[in-house]
């Protein structure tokens, strides 16, 4: 019942923020010089009525906020708009990238966390001597250096080693040609996670593991591994938690560059073709997806938050 | 009243010395020094001594928990071994099985993440008992939480009570031959205190454990004991000296008649809002309800009340930490609800208020010194030289050794924190000092000093002090009047004289119905 309610309130303040971004990226992105249309005016070849008729059939001569509830009622039925560069629904452009833009941040985000989990326990544990130390030094090193250099760097290896692989290869195996393909860029993007992800689990089990009631059960006998594990981890889970939800964030927006830079089919490529020719409904499409996204995997991350700590659920 | 006979030497602790210090090779600070003693099967050992002589230092010594920077030497011999020179894997076997610790504060003791039952039976699982659930729904029954209830509940679900007894089922669970228990009872109310006693009592004879029994209330450790260890503390204490250049020659104690009042309040009201998106969540509370009261110059006020009465809140409007909705207080001739923001910020330095933990007020990683150096600081106030010669001064003026100034704050016991919260609150010279419950958690004797240090800033110094706290008899042994709050309102203002006739055995008429005793106060506030 109370969960329920939790849940509720969650979900309203989630549907305020959808509409919010919507309108702001909307207005924002009709701020930026040019359209579309104002690109084919450019073209001899193409007589100014046609372009004034195509402004009327895509009714882009209506004002501001009629466009916007048009455009919000329509997505409402599920239907994105048209891609007018494409010249193609943007569902069906949008579709099959977006499942390829999750299939490689999933992929990242395993790793990252597989990586930076027993990492950051273990230099709790060993916190302030050469292990952790280490560490901390590599990951405030990766922290310095940009994911698109990271990318460059390891096209060049695999290059070198004549492996390079990006992309689909449609001689292979789907599930080889797709493992091949995501190789870089997912670990270019797991590297870019990892001191983010390092640095704060590294904290919060070094805040547990010096809490009164650590050092109360290390008094009644427990071994340092059961310590850990059992004691201090769920200790150190609130703020690892909500992590997982943000961390989204830094991976999602961080793909779009490497997808680029890697040749990986994403939303990426496509969501930057799309500004430059202002192909306005693909934009507001991708911006609102990935909206949706994050808002759902914070959302994923307040119910995980509920389950694991008794205080959240009081305080409820 | 001793029970069992006395028999076997179980604990010899011979010529124990703690000290912290943080380079490898110097001395340091000596907490314990020269400690001998022994507890001997099945008795209990009770361990006195005010808050900061290191009582809970011993503790931990003697099962090697002492925080890093803390070095102990000389021997503890337990079953033929010394338990200073055992490695940290043969330590483990004996902490919890052979000798158990119960910690200060079970609230803290206790993960808050982890059901009580679990966290007993995390004990039990490491030393390898077979049975563990059985065995703990037992021992929960047996301290007295129906097991069915208990074992599943998190610490945050528990009463301070049912707390304290889940860490005694943890300290018991594998029938330990020596449990040191560190402050037993020291956050519990009266009655429960001699319920716990009891229990511990009972214990003892049932599972053949001896008990340290550590606690600075005498009352305690007389009342179960078998024998009592009084550690003594050798703090060195200055004379008390006035600041340089602030004593005020012409202020030796005002009377009541004379003064005019410091601080004026006139209708002070604040209503507290919890907002949420829309409609979800939102309430509302009256934390004060058209308050007045005058603070007199030169005086201490004391203000009581159960908690939720307001007390905090006015406090907090008064150093201006918090504005209140309406109404006026007038300090130095400026209604400080209408200031603005470069006349509140002068206005600062005069209103100083301590805050009811100061172990949370003082920031570990500074010093002493550095702590008190903070506001010189911030308002720019005199160069390096001045500033230490100041700071030592401060120190001095609230009875610490300057000599300690470098020393980190976490390393002071809890009444020497609160003279150094006092000593930072003076730095700035404040015309009004308010004390917000500061002195609730202090044992009775450090309590006594504080209110001495309080006394001498009034009379030397003549600065006025409004002291809060729940705890009548306390705020009566110094205040020159005590307001009385209840539910936002303040509904009584009475003069030394006053309190004194209104406290006189035959006269509880019900006029301050709140409080005529400290027990009604604290239940109260319960």
């Amino acid at each position: 019942m109370k969960a329920a309610r939790y849940f509720e309130r969650r979900l309203v303040h989630s549907v305020a923020l959808l509409v919010t971004i919507s309108a702001l990226a909307f207005a924002v992105s009709q701020l930026a010089p040019g359209s579309f249309l104002d690109e084919m005016k450019l073209n001899p070849q193409i007589s100014a009525q046609t372009v004034a008729g195509l402004r009327a059939q895509y009714g882009l001569d209506q004002p501001l906020p009629v466009r916007y509830f048009r455009w919000l009622r329509s997505v409402a039925e599920g239907d994105f708009g048209y891609s007018l560069a494409y010249n193609m629904p943007v569902r069906n452009l949008i579709w099959e990238r977006l499942g390829n833009t999750l299939l490689l941040g999933a992929t990242a985000m395993v790793l990252g966390w597989v990586v930076a989990l027993p990492c950051g326990i273990w230099s709790a544990y060993k916190a302030h001597r050469w292990p952790d130390r280490i560490l901390v030094a590599s990951s405030t090193l990766l922290l310095g250096t940009p994911e698109l250099a990271l990318a460059l760097l390891f096209i060049l290896v695999a290059a070198h080693f004549g492996n390079v692989g990006t992309g689909f290869e449609k001689s292979r195996s789907v599930v080889a040609s797709v493992l091949r393909g995501v190789r870089i860029p997912a670990v270019v993007l797991a590297l870019a996670a990892f001191p983010m992800l390092f640095r704060h689990i590294r904290y919060a089990m070094v805040e547990a593991w010096h809490s009164p009631f650590l050092q109360a059960a290390r008094g009644h006998g427990i071994g340092n591994m059961r310590l850990l594990l059992r004691h201090a981890l769920p200790a150190a889970a609130n703020p690892l938690i909500s992590l997982f939800g943000l961390s989204l964030a830094g991976l999602v927006s961080a793909s779009f560059l490497v997808e680029v830079i890697t040749g990986w089919p994403g939303i990426g490529p496509l969501f930057l073709e799309a500004i430059y020719s202002r192909d306005f409904h693909v934009v507001m499409a991708v911006v609102m997806l990935f909206s949706l996204f994050l808002i759902i995997a914070n959302l994923i991350a307040d119910l995980l938050l509920y389950a694991a700590d008794p205080r959240v659920r009081a305080e409820c | 009243m001793p029970v069992l006979s006395p028999s076997r030497s179980l604990l010899e602790v011979h010529d124990l010395r703690v000290s912290y210090g943080k380079g490898a090779h110097s001395e340091g600070e000596a907490a314990v020094s020269g400690l001998s003693f022994e507890v001997r099967a099945g008795e209990i050992v009770g361990m006195g001594g005010r808050s900061g002589c290191g009582k809970t230092s011993t503790a931990l010594a003697i099962l090697k928990l002492l925080p890093a920077e803390a070095r102990a030497s000389g021997s503890v011999r337990f079953e033929g071994n010394d338990l200073l020179q055992l490695k940290e894997r043969e330590l483990r076997r004996i902490r919890g099985k052979q000798i158990s610790i119960i910690y200060q504060e079970p609230t803290l003791a206790l993960n808050p993440v982890m059901r009580v039952g679990d966290q007993v039976a995390e004990v039990a699982r490491a030393h390898g008992l077979s049975n563990v659930k059985e065995e703990v729904s037992a021992l929960l029954h047996r301290v007295g939480l129906e097991p069915k209830r208990y074992y599943v509940a998190y610490p945050h679900e528990l009463s301070g009570g049912e707390r304290q007894r889940v860490v005694l089922a943890q300290a018991l669970i594998c029938k330990p031959q020596l449990v040191i228990a560190d402050e037993p009872t020291a956050s519990l109310d009266a009655s429960l205190k001699s319920e716990i006693l009891a229990l511990i009592e009972g214990l003892r004879v049932e599972f053949g454990s001896a008990f340290l029994l550590i606690s600075h209330d005498r009352s305690v450790t007389s009342k179960i004991a078998d024998r009592v260890i009084e550690l003594s503390d050798e703090q060195k204490r200055v004379p008390a000296t006035a600041l340089s250049s602030v004593p005020d020659k012409s202020s030796p104690r005002r009377t009541l008649r004379k003064v005019e009042p410091l601080v004026t309040v006139r209708n002070l009201c604040k209503r507290y809002r919890t907002r949420g998106l829309f409609a979800f969540g939102r309430s509302e509370k009256q934390a004060l309800d058209a308050v007045n009261f005058d603070l007199l110059r030169g005086t201490l006020t004391g203000l009581v009340g159960a908690s939720g009465s307001g007390k905090s809140t006015l406090a907090r409007c008064l150093a201006l930490l918090e504005e209140a909705d309406s109404g006026e207080v007038v300090f130095e001739g400026k209604n400080l609800l209408t200031l603005t923001r470069d006349e509140a910020r002068n206005m600062r330095p005069m209103l100083q208020y301590i805050a009811q933990d100061p172990e949370a007020a003082l920031n570990p990683r500074l010093s002493a010194a550095e702590a008190v150096e903070e506001p010189l600081l911030i308002q720019g106030i005199a160069d390096r030289k001045q500033r230490r010669k100041t700071i030592a001064e401060l120190l001095e003026r609230v009875g610490l050794d300057p000599v300690a100034a470098d020393r980190s704050c976490h390393e002071f016991s809890g009444g020497q924190k609160h003279r150094l919260v006092i000593a930072r609150a003076l730095t700035l010279r404040p015309k009004l000092l308010i004390f917000d419950e500061s002195l609730s958690g202090l044992d009775p004797e450090t309590q006594a000093g504080i209110l001495v240090l309080l006394r001498e800033l009034k009379d030397q110094l003549g600065i006025t002090q409004l002291l809060i706290s729940h705890d009548l008899d306390l705020v009566r042994s110094v205040a020159d009047s005590v307001a009385v709050m209840r539910d936002g309102r303040l509904v009584e203002q009475l003069s030394a004289q006053e309190i004194l006739n209104h406290f006189e055995p035959r006269r509880t008429d019900g006029r301050l119905e709140a409080a005529p005793k400290r027990e009604l106060v604290m239940a109260e506030s319960e």
